[in-house]
């Protein structure tokens, strides 16, 4: 007989546990999951979401949010739309192409309502054409 | 005499600079040697530095990014809680600090109050605070006690994590225009 067909329970055994080991241990090690792949819980308008929140915004910590406005603000931080919502991109986002006053969309992941300078804080952000 | 004090509230308001940041970097490290490191970054702090060293900044505690995503879920859920406490924040002064004579570096004494998981503590540490160009740069480190501010730690893991936590701050703040 073969080497396979006689230690056929022996080897079907080992690559259960081989499988259920990795599965574990790919569970417990992985890394946060990518802003840009989580589909939001919110599209529209930056001034929509202003209005229906205002500063009462625990309910979407850490909730994926797209929104469309215009540019307030550009520096080498982030980018403010229409004076309320900061957006702090990802590391590799190319801000080149951005001027004030032009209309984007972004999705990025709402950290809070920073009342130290009275805006929505939004970060881990991308550019959505 | 009125001439006078309006003069004096519009130089105020032409000479109080201040300088702020809103992607400031707070680390902490509570590692245990053998054991997973126990660390995170926040870039996405909030501070605000006056003239003559008033100091406030703002952390969003979900913002604390973490290599494991099972360690950042623990922290958030089980730790601080921070649904029910989303900041940390910190009020307090930088002495002998004035933000215009400032040339190069400066050892400073930084005193304050931060406020985590809605318990304050007055804390007291040493930083440097540097010119470069017109931003000014803040770094300091301090210890924290989880106990002192109502982080239990579940004797599962107590062994993995460290007694003391090391805050680690770098702020970079431009001037406000």
């Amino acid at each position: 007989m073969s080497f396979l067909k006689k230690n056929k329970k022996l080897l079907i055994t080992l690559s259960l546990i081989a499988i259920v080991g990795f599965g574990t241990y790919s569970y417990i090690f992985q890394k946060p999951q990518e802003v840009s792949e989580i589909k939001p819980s919110f599209e529209g308008s930056s001034k929509e979401f202003i209005t229906q929140n205002g500063t009462n915004i625990s309910e979407w910590n850490s909730k994926i949010i797209q929104i469309t406005g215009t540019i307030s603000t550009i520096n080498n931080e982030g980018v403010v739309i229409d004076e309320n919502v900061f957006c702090q991109f990802s590391e590799n986002q190319n801000l080149n192409t951005l001027k004030e006053n032009q209309t984007i969309t972004i999705k990025g992941m709402v950290i809070g309502y920073d009342d130290l300078l009275n805006e929505l804080k939004l970060n881990q952000c991308t550019l959505k054409k | 005499m009125r001439l006078f004090v309006i003069l004096l509230l519009i130089t105020q308001t032409l000479f109080s600079q201040k300088f702020y940041t809103r992607t400031g970097t707070t680390g902490f490290k509570a590692s245990v040697d053998a054991f997973e490191p126990v660390q995170a970054l926040n870039k996405s702090t909030t501070a605000i530095l006056t003239n003559d060293g008033e100091i406030a900044s703002q952390l969003f505690i979900s913002a604390f990014k973490f290599r494991l995503a099972l360690m950042q879920e623990h922290f958030n859920e089980s730790f601080m809680e921070s649904n029910e406490f989303p900041k940390a924040v910190f009020r307090g002064k930088i002495e002998d600090f004035n933000a215009t004579s400032l040339k190069g570096s400066k050892e400073v004494n930084i005193k304050g109050k931060i406020t985590i998981k809605g318990v304050s503590k007055e804390i007291e540490t040493k930083g440097t605070i540097t010119k470069v160009n017109d931003k000014i740069n803040l770094v300091t480190n301090f210890d924290l006690l989880p106990s002192d501010f109502n982080i239990k730690i579940p004797s599962v893991v107590r062994r993995k994590i460290a007694r003391t936590v090391t805050v680690n701050l770098n702020y970079e703040l431009s001037e406000k225009k």
